[in-house]
Protein backbone atom coordinates (compact mmCIF):
# COMPACT_ATOMS: atom_id res chain seq x y z
CA UNK A 1 0.00 0.00 0.00
CA UNK A 2 1.63 3.38 -0.96
CA UNK A 3 1.75 5.82 2.14
CA UNK A 4 -0.76 8.90 2.37
CA UNK A 5 1.03 11.90 0.59
CA UNK A 6 0.56 13.50 3.60
CA UNK A 7 1.84 11.03 6.15
CA UNK A 8 4.55 12.51 8.36
CA UNK A 9 7.68 10.36 9.47
CA UNK A 10 9.21 10.99 13.06
CA UNK A 11 12.68 11.06 12.74
CA UNK A 12 14.74 11.39 16.28
CA UNK A 13 16.57 14.64 16.19
CA UNK A 14 20.38 14.43 16.89
CA UNK A 15 22.78 17.46 16.85
CA UNK A 16 24.10 16.15 13.42
CA UNK A 17 20.99 17.63 11.67
CA UNK A 18 21.76 21.30 12.72
CA UNK A 19 23.50 21.48 9.74
CA UNK A 20 20.60 20.61 7.50
CA UNK A 21 18.63 22.61 9.59
CA UNK A 22 20.24 25.84 8.92
CA UNK A 23 16.95 27.99 7.08
CA UNK A 24 14.76 26.44 9.01
CA UNK A 25 12.09 28.84 10.35
CA UNK A 26 8.72 28.76 11.85
CA UNK A 27 8.83 32.80 11.23
CA UNK A 28 9.51 36.17 11.98
CA UNK A 29 7.11 37.27 14.93
CA UNK A 30 9.13 37.10 18.19
CA UNK A 31 7.33 34.00 19.42
CA UNK A 32 8.74 32.16 16.33
CA UNK A 33 12.36 33.58 16.24
CA UNK A 34 13.05 31.50 19.43
CA UNK A 35 11.68 28.39 18.28
CA UNK A 36 13.61 28.19 15.40
CA UNK A 37 16.57 29.86 17.76
CA UNK A 38 16.06 26.83 20.39
CA UNK A 39 16.30 23.83 17.21
CA UNK A 40 18.90 25.65 15.94
CA UNK A 41 21.45 26.46 18.81
CA UNK A 42 22.33 25.37 22.06
CA UNK A 43 19.56 24.99 23.59
CA UNK A 44 17.94 22.30 22.38
CA UNK A 45 21.08 20.80 23.30
CA UNK A 46 21.05 21.21 26.86
CA UNK A 47 16.91 20.40 26.94
CA UNK A 48 18.38 16.97 25.44
CA UNK A 49 20.87 16.41 28.45
CA UNK A 50 18.28 17.13 31.11
CA UNK A 51 15.81 13.93 29.57
CA UNK A 52 13.81 15.93 26.51
CA UNK A 53 12.92 13.74 23.31
CA UNK A 54 13.03 15.69 20.16
CA UNK A 55 11.52 14.56 16.77
CA UNK A 56 11.80 16.19 13.80
CA UNK A 57 8.67 14.96 11.57
CA UNK A 58 9.30 15.07 7.98
CA UNK A 59 7.40 14.17 4.78
CA UNK A 60 8.08 10.78 2.86
CA UNK A 61 10.88 13.21 0.25
CA UNK A 62 12.44 13.93 3.99
CA UNK A 63 11.38 17.54 3.91
CA UNK A 64 11.33 18.86 7.36
CA UNK A 65 8.02 19.83 8.15
CA UNK A 66 8.33 20.80 11.63
CA UNK A 67 9.80 19.51 15.46
CA UNK A 68 8.65 18.63 18.46
CA UNK A 69 9.74 17.74 21.85
CA UNK A 70 9.22 16.03 25.15
CA UNK A 71 10.30 16.30 28.11
CA UNK A 72 9.59 15.79 31.98
CA UNK A 73 10.01 17.70 35.00
CA UNK A 74 9.48 17.12 38.67
CA UNK A 75 7.15 20.01 40.41
CA UNK A 76 6.81 21.12 43.95
CA UNK A 77 3.39 20.99 45.08
CA UNK A 78 3.74 24.43 47.20
CA UNK A 79 4.42 24.60 50.73
CA UNK A 80 3.14 22.73 53.41
CA UNK A 81 2.49 19.70 51.25
CA UNK A 82 5.96 19.70 49.48
CA UNK A 83 6.01 16.59 47.40
CA UNK A 84 6.61 16.27 44.19
CA UNK A 85 4.64 15.90 40.81
CA UNK A 86 6.27 14.55 37.83
CA UNK A 87 5.11 16.81 34.94
CA UNK A 88 5.16 15.46 31.34
CA UNK A 89 5.80 19.05 29.27
CA UNK A 90 6.55 19.74 25.85
CA UNK A 91 9.92 22.23 26.02
CA UNK A 92 8.84 23.30 22.24
CA UNK A 93 7.40 22.66 19.14
CA UNK A 94 7.33 24.33 15.89
CA UNK A 95 6.37 23.78 12.23
CA UNK A 96 8.50 26.10 9.42
CA UNK A 97 6.35 28.83 8.39
CA UNK A 98 5.63 27.38 4.88
CA UNK A 99 3.68 24.55 6.33
CA UNK A 100 1.53 26.40 8.89
CA UNK A 101 -2.74 25.73 7.83
CA UNK A 102 -0.99 22.79 5.69
CA UNK A 103 -2.22 20.51 4.59
CA UNK A 104 -5.63 22.25 4.42
CA UNK A 105 -7.60 18.94 4.83
CA UNK A 106 -8.24 18.87 8.61
CA UNK A 107 -7.50 14.89 9.04
CA UNK A 108 -4.28 14.91 7.73
CA UNK A 109 -3.54 18.33 9.26
CA UNK A 110 0.62 18.42 9.45
CA UNK A 111 0.31 20.16 13.19
CA UNK A 112 -2.31 17.77 14.43
CA UNK A 113 -0.29 14.97 13.17
CA UNK A 114 2.88 16.13 15.61
CA UNK A 115 0.74 16.72 18.50
CA UNK A 116 -1.16 13.25 17.87
CA UNK A 117 2.67 12.26 18.17
CA UNK A 118 3.79 13.95 20.91
CA UNK A 119 0.35 13.20 22.99
CA UNK A 120 0.48 9.24 22.26
CA UNK A 121 4.65 9.20 23.39
CA UNK A 122 3.32 10.90 26.62
CA UNK A 123 0.12 8.54 27.40
CA UNK A 124 3.09 5.73 26.58
CA UNK A 125 5.14 7.60 29.33
CA UNK A 126 1.69 7.74 31.75
CA UNK A 127 1.40 4.11 30.75
CA UNK A 128 4.84 2.60 31.95
CA UNK A 129 4.88 5.10 35.01
CA UNK A 130 1.36 3.62 36.30
CA UNK A 131 2.83 -0.11 35.30
CA UNK A 132 5.89 0.65 37.41
CA UNK A 133 3.93 2.23 40.21
CA UNK A 134 6.42 4.63 39.60
CA UNK A 135 4.26 7.86 39.52
CA UNK A 136 4.12 8.94 35.75
CA UNK A 137 2.78 12.35 34.46
CA UNK A 138 -0.62 12.49 34.78
CA UNK A 139 -0.63 16.01 32.92
CA UNK A 140 0.64 17.26 29.44
CA UNK A 141 1.72 20.93 30.07
CA UNK A 142 3.36 23.63 27.90
CA UNK A 143 3.84 27.20 27.95
CA UNK A 144 2.80 29.69 25.06
CA UNK A 145 2.92 33.65 24.53
CA UNK A 146 0.45 35.62 26.00
CA UNK A 147 0.28 36.99 22.73
CA UNK A 148 0.62 33.47 20.00
CA UNK A 149 -2.52 33.76 19.08
CA UNK A 150 -2.31 30.79 16.70
CA UNK A 151 -0.68 29.03 18.93
CA UNK A 152 -3.18 29.13 21.32
CA UNK A 153 -5.58 28.27 19.36
CA UNK A 154 -4.02 25.10 17.81
CA UNK A 155 -3.44 23.93 21.44
CA UNK A 156 -7.09 24.58 22.60
CA UNK A 157 -8.61 22.56 19.22
CA UNK A 158 -6.17 19.88 20.32
CA UNK A 159 -7.79 19.97 23.95
CA UNK A 160 -5.16 21.85 25.78
CA UNK A 161 -6.24 24.48 28.41
CA UNK A 162 -5.24 27.76 29.75
CA UNK A 163 -4.39 27.44 33.02
CA UNK A 164 -6.29 30.22 34.47
CA UNK A 165 -3.94 32.89 36.67
CA UNK A 166 -0.65 31.94 35.69
CA UNK A 167 1.72 33.86 33.81
CA UNK A 168 5.51 32.72 33.37
CA UNK A 169 8.21 34.67 32.54
CA UNK A 170 8.20 36.92 29.26
CA UNK A 171 4.40 37.25 28.87
CA UNK A 172 4.04 33.14 28.92
CA UNK A 173 0.66 31.46 30.31
CA UNK A 174 0.69 27.67 30.66
CA UNK A 175 -1.69 25.20 29.23
CA UNK A 176 -2.73 21.69 30.38
CA UNK A 177 -3.94 18.20 29.34
CA UNK A 178 -5.00 15.17 30.90
CA UNK A 179 -3.28 12.31 29.91
CA UNK A 180 -3.86 10.34 32.95
CA UNK A 181 -6.42 7.91 33.10
CA UNK B 1 56.78 52.31 35.17
CA UNK B 2 53.80 51.05 32.95
CA UNK B 3 56.00 49.71 30.32
CA UNK B 4 57.51 47.67 32.65
CA UNK B 5 54.35 46.62 34.49
CA UNK B 6 52.68 45.65 30.83
CA UNK B 7 55.77 44.25 29.58
CA UNK B 8 56.10 41.85 32.77
CA UNK B 9 52.33 40.23 31.88
CA UNK B 10 53.04 38.19 28.69
CA UNK B 11 49.24 38.21 28.03
CA UNK B 12 49.33 42.15 27.82
CA UNK B 13 52.59 42.05 26.14
CA UNK B 14 50.81 39.83 23.22
CA UNK B 15 47.06 41.68 23.39
CA UNK B 16 49.68 45.34 22.36
CA UNK B 17 51.43 43.09 19.26
CA UNK B 18 47.98 41.79 18.00
CA UNK B 19 46.77 45.54 18.33
CA UNK B 20 49.88 46.71 16.81
CA UNK B 21 49.49 43.98 14.37
CA UNK B 22 46.31 45.01 13.10
CA UNK B 23 46.95 48.70 13.05
CA UNK B 24 50.03 48.17 10.86
CA UNK B 25 47.85 46.08 8.57
CA UNK B 26 45.46 48.30 8.38
CA UNK B 27 47.11 50.95 7.30
CA UNK B 28 47.38 49.41 4.09
CA UNK B 29 43.56 50.38 3.63
CA UNK B 30 42.01 53.84 2.58
CA UNK B 31 40.65 55.84 4.80
CA UNK B 32 37.09 54.34 4.99
CA UNK B 33 38.33 50.79 4.66
CA UNK B 34 39.81 50.71 7.35
CA UNK B 35 37.26 52.91 9.69
CA UNK B 36 34.71 50.32 8.56
CA UNK B 37 37.12 47.41 9.15
CA UNK B 38 37.50 48.31 12.64
CA UNK B 39 34.07 49.22 13.48
CA UNK B 40 33.52 45.56 12.28
CA UNK B 41 36.14 44.41 14.42
CA UNK B 42 35.11 46.24 17.25
CA UNK B 43 31.35 45.37 17.20
CA UNK B 44 32.39 41.61 16.43
CA UNK B 45 31.62 38.86 19.35
CA UNK B 46 35.59 38.48 22.05
CA UNK B 47 35.22 34.84 19.66
CA UNK B 48 35.09 36.45 16.49
CA UNK B 49 38.06 38.73 17.41
CA UNK B 50 40.53 36.41 18.33
CA UNK B 51 39.76 34.27 15.20
CA UNK B 52 40.28 37.25 13.69
CA UNK B 53 43.80 38.15 15.24
CA UNK B 54 44.87 34.68 15.02
CA UNK B 55 44.43 34.94 10.75
CA UNK B 56 46.06 38.06 10.53
CA UNK B 57 49.06 36.32 12.24
CA UNK B 58 48.52 34.11 9.27
CA UNK B 59 48.84 36.71 6.50
CA UNK B 60 51.99 38.88 7.79
CA UNK B 61 54.15 35.88 8.47
CA UNK B 62 56.51 35.36 5.80
CA UNK B 63 56.32 31.88 5.82
CA UNK B 64 52.66 32.12 4.75
CA UNK B 65 52.37 30.53 1.14
CA UNK B 66 50.25 33.21 -0.72
CA UNK B 67 47.04 30.74 -1.39
CA UNK B 68 46.95 30.15 2.67
CA UNK B 69 47.13 33.85 2.95
CA UNK B 70 44.47 34.52 0.42
CA UNK B 71 42.24 32.01 2.43
CA UNK B 72 42.84 33.40 5.95
CA UNK B 73 41.82 37.59 3.83
CA UNK B 74 38.89 35.71 2.60
CA UNK B 75 38.00 33.91 6.08
CA UNK B 76 38.63 37.31 8.26
CA UNK B 77 36.59 39.25 5.67
CA UNK B 78 33.87 36.44 6.33
CA UNK B 79 33.90 36.82 9.44
CA UNK B 80 33.16 40.61 9.52
CA UNK B 81 31.49 40.56 6.64
CA UNK B 82 33.22 42.31 4.55
CA UNK B 83 34.04 41.76 1.04
CA UNK B 84 38.02 41.57 0.11
CA UNK B 85 39.09 42.32 -3.46
CA UNK B 86 40.88 39.40 -4.70
CA UNK B 87 44.04 41.20 -6.35
CA UNK B 88 45.76 42.63 -2.94
CA UNK B 89 43.81 41.62 -0.28
CA UNK B 90 42.24 45.09 -0.12
CA UNK B 91 38.62 45.94 1.07
CA UNK B 92 35.94 46.60 -1.42
CA UNK B 93 32.95 48.80 -0.94
CA UNK B 94 30.26 46.58 -1.10
CA UNK B 95 29.02 45.24 1.95
CA UNK B 96 25.91 43.68 0.91
CA UNK B 97 27.23 42.34 -2.25
CA UNK B 98 29.62 40.06 -0.17
CA UNK B 99 26.97 38.33 1.99
CA UNK B 100 25.57 36.34 -0.35
CA UNK B 101 28.70 34.85 -1.32
CA UNK B 102 30.09 34.70 2.02
CA UNK B 103 27.01 32.56 2.78
CA UNK B 104 27.32 30.49 0.21
CA UNK B 105 30.45 29.02 1.16
CA UNK B 106 29.47 28.45 4.98
CA UNK B 107 26.16 27.34 6.33
CA UNK B 108 26.43 28.64 9.73
CA UNK B 109 27.72 32.23 8.02
CA UNK B 110 24.02 31.87 5.89
CA UNK B 111 22.05 31.38 8.97
CA UNK B 112 23.38 34.75 10.46
CA UNK B 113 22.86 36.43 7.17
CA UNK B 114 19.28 35.70 7.37
CA UNK B 115 19.11 35.94 10.77
CA UNK B 116 20.58 39.87 10.48
CA UNK B 117 18.77 40.34 7.19
CA UNK B 118 15.31 39.83 9.33
CA UNK B 119 16.86 41.77 12.61
CA UNK B 120 17.23 44.43 10.17
CA UNK B 121 13.95 44.70 8.38
CA UNK B 122 12.06 44.97 11.86
CA UNK B 123 14.45 47.69 12.85
CA UNK B 124 14.38 49.44 10.11
CA UNK B 125 10.12 49.25 10.96
CA UNK B 126 10.37 50.01 14.46
CA UNK B 127 12.80 53.13 14.26
CA UNK B 128 9.97 54.79 11.50
CA UNK B 129 7.45 53.41 13.41
CA UNK B 130 8.79 55.38 16.69
CA UNK B 131 10.53 58.53 14.50
CA UNK B 132 6.54 58.96 13.70
CA UNK B 133 5.32 58.55 17.03
CA UNK B 134 7.67 60.65 18.35
CA UNK B 135 7.46 63.26 15.54
CA UNK B 136 11.05 63.48 15.40
CA UNK B 137 12.74 64.18 12.02
CA UNK B 138 15.61 62.35 10.64
CA UNK B 139 18.12 65.24 10.67
CA UNK B 140 16.80 65.29 14.57
CA UNK B 141 17.78 62.35 15.38
CA UNK B 142 21.21 62.19 13.97
CA UNK B 143 22.06 65.32 15.70
CA UNK B 144 20.26 63.66 18.98
CA UNK B 145 22.93 60.64 18.67
CA UNK B 146 25.78 62.20 16.81
CA UNK B 147 25.66 60.41 13.10
CA UNK B 148 24.87 61.94 9.73
CA UNK B 149 21.36 62.68 8.55
CA UNK B 150 21.74 60.16 5.60
CA UNK B 151 23.49 57.58 8.11
CA UNK B 152 19.86 57.42 9.56
CA UNK B 153 18.33 57.62 6.11
CA UNK B 154 20.13 54.10 5.83
CA UNK B 155 19.19 53.01 8.66
CA UNK B 156 15.42 53.31 7.65
CA UNK B 157 15.87 51.84 4.33
CA UNK B 158 18.03 49.68 5.18
CA UNK B 159 21.12 50.01 3.47
CA UNK B 160 23.44 49.81 6.42
CA UNK B 161 23.52 47.45 9.80
CA UNK B 162 22.94 49.08 12.75
CA UNK B 163 25.61 48.87 14.94
CA UNK B 164 24.87 47.51 18.65
CA UNK B 165 26.22 50.98 19.71
CA UNK B 166 24.12 52.94 17.36
CA UNK B 167 21.14 51.07 18.47
CA UNK B 168 21.68 52.11 22.23
CA UNK B 169 22.02 55.39 21.67
CA UNK B 170 19.52 55.39 19.24
CA UNK B 171 17.32 53.54 22.30
CA UNK B 172 18.65 56.43 24.31
CA UNK B 173 17.81 59.56 22.15
CA UNK B 174 14.25 58.46 21.77
CA UNK B 175 13.87 57.16 25.04
CA UNK B 176 12.72 53.45 24.48
CA UNK B 177 14.27 50.20 25.88
CA UNK B 178 16.85 49.22 23.03
CA UNK B 179 14.84 45.99 22.81
CA UNK B 180 11.81 47.80 21.24
CA UNK B 181 14.35 48.73 18.99
CA UNK B 182 16.09 45.14 18.41
CA UNK B 183 13.56 42.58 19.62
CA UNK B 184 16.18 40.12 19.80
CA UNK B 185 17.45 40.70 23.09
CA UNK B 186 13.56 39.51 24.38
CA UNK B 187 14.25 36.17 21.97
CA UNK B 188 17.33 35.54 24.14
CA UNK B 189 15.16 36.16 27.40
CA UNK B 190 12.87 33.93 25.50
CA UNK B 191 14.46 30.83 25.57
CA UNK B 192 15.89 31.35 29.18
CA UNK B 193 12.27 31.23 29.73
CA UNK B 194 11.67 28.12 28.16
CA UNK B 195 15.05 26.33 29.86
CA UNK B 196 13.36 27.78 33.01
CA UNK B 197 9.94 26.10 32.68
CA UNK B 198 11.75 22.58 32.40
CA UNK B 199 13.58 23.47 35.98
CA UNK B 200 13.45 20.90 38.01
CA UNK B 201 12.13 21.50 41.77
CA UNK B 202 10.21 24.34 40.47
CA UNK B 203 7.51 25.06 43.23
CA UNK B 204 4.39 25.44 41.44
CA UNK B 205 2.16 28.71 42.53
CA UNK B 206 -1.48 28.89 44.48
CA UNK B 207 -2.88 28.70 40.55
CA UNK B 208 -1.13 26.28 39.05
CA UNK B 209 -1.46 23.66 42.26
CA UNK B 210 -5.21 24.18 42.21
CA UNK B 211 -5.51 23.62 38.42
CA UNK B 212 -3.49 20.32 38.24
CA UNK B 213 -4.61 18.75 41.85
CA UNK B 214 -8.28 19.42 40.37
CA UNK B 215 -8.12 15.92 38.83
CA UNK B 216 -11.97 16.41 38.22
CA UNK B 217 -11.58 18.64 35.17
CA UNK B 218 -9.91 16.43 33.03
CA UNK B 219 -9.68 18.38 29.45
CA UNK B 220 -8.41 15.25 27.65
CA UNK B 221 -6.95 15.35 23.59
CA UNK B 222 -9.24 16.30 21.39
CA UNK B 223 -6.80 15.16 18.46
CA UNK B 224 -5.92 11.65 17.50
CA UNK B 225 -3.13 10.18 19.43
CA UNK B 226 -1.41 8.34 17.30
CA UNK B 227 2.42 7.68 17.19
CA UNK B 228 4.23 8.44 14.01
CA UNK B 229 6.01 5.98 11.40
CA UNK B 230 9.93 6.46 12.15
CA UNK B 231 10.41 5.88 7.94
CA UNK B 232 9.05 4.42 5.07
C1 LIG C 1 1.87 26.74 16.51
C2 LIG C 1 1.99 25.97 15.21
C3 LIG C 1 2.78 24.70 15.48
C4 LIG C 1 0.59 25.55 14.76
O1 LIG C 1 0.65 24.94 13.48
P1 LIG C 1 -0.29 25.46 12.30
O2 LIG C 1 -0.14 24.56 11.14
O3 LIG C 1 -0.04 26.90 12.11
O4 LIG C 1 -1.70 25.26 13.00
P2 LIG C 1 -3.11 25.06 12.31
O5 LIG C 1 -3.22 25.93 11.12
O6 LIG C 1 -3.40 23.62 12.15
O7 LIG C 1 -4.03 25.57 13.49
C5 LIG C 1 -4.09 26.91 13.85
C6 LIG C 1 -5.55 27.33 13.95
O8 LIG C 1 -5.60 28.67 14.43
C7 LIG C 1 -6.25 29.48 13.48
N1 LIG C 1 -5.60 30.77 13.48
C8 LIG C 1 -4.67 31.25 12.63
N2 LIG C 1 -4.28 32.47 12.99
C9 LIG C 1 -4.95 32.77 14.12
C10 LIG C 1 -4.99 33.91 14.96
N3 LIG C 1 -4.20 34.96 14.72
N4 LIG C 1 -5.83 33.88 16.03
C11 LIG C 1 -6.61 32.82 16.29
N5 LIG C 1 -6.61 31.71 15.51
C12 LIG C 1 -5.79 31.70 14.44
C13 LIG C 1 -6.13 28.77 12.17
O9 LIG C 1 -7.14 29.15 11.28
C14 LIG C 1 -6.23 27.32 12.59
O10 LIG C 1 -7.55 26.92 12.83
P3 LIG C 1 -8.39 26.06 11.71
O11 LIG C 1 -7.59 24.83 11.44
O12 LIG C 1 -9.67 25.79 12.40
O13 LIG C 1 -8.48 26.96 10.54
C15 LIG C 1 2.64 26.78 14.12
O14 LIG C 1 1.82 27.87 13.76
C16 LIG C 1 4.02 27.30 14.46
O15 LIG C 1 5.00 26.60 14.38
N6 LIG C 1 4.11 28.62 14.82
C17 LIG C 1 5.37 29.27 15.07
C18 LIG C 1 6.10 28.69 16.23
C19 LIG C 1 5.29 28.66 17.47
O16 LIG C 1 4.55 29.57 17.75
N7 LIG C 1 5.42 27.56 18.22
C20 LIG C 1 4.75 27.40 19.45
C21 LIG C 1 5.61 27.88 20.53
S1 LIG C 1 4.87 27.50 22.10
Amino acid sequence: MTPHPYQLYAVPFTEADQARLVGFSCGDALWSRHVSEWLLGSDVLDSMKRGTRVWLFETAEKEVVGFGSLGTSRWNWPPPDGSKATIALIPMLGIAERFHGQPPDPEWRYSRQIMGHLIAETQELARVGREAKAGGPEWLVLMVHRDNARAIQFYEQCGFELIPGVERRNNHVVMKLWIGE
Amino acid sequence: MTDTFLLNDPQAVARLDSVACIFEWTRSMSAPDRKRFLGALIECSDDVQQVVVSLLNVVKDPRTMPAERKRALMTIADALFLNPCEEDGRYGQDLAASEPYAAAKNAPLAREVRKMNAQEESFAARLKELMTAKQISQQELSERIGCSQPAISQMLNRMCRPQKRTILRLAEALNVHPRELWPDIDVADMLDAVASFQQDDYTMTAAEASALADTAKKNRPKVRAKSLPTRP
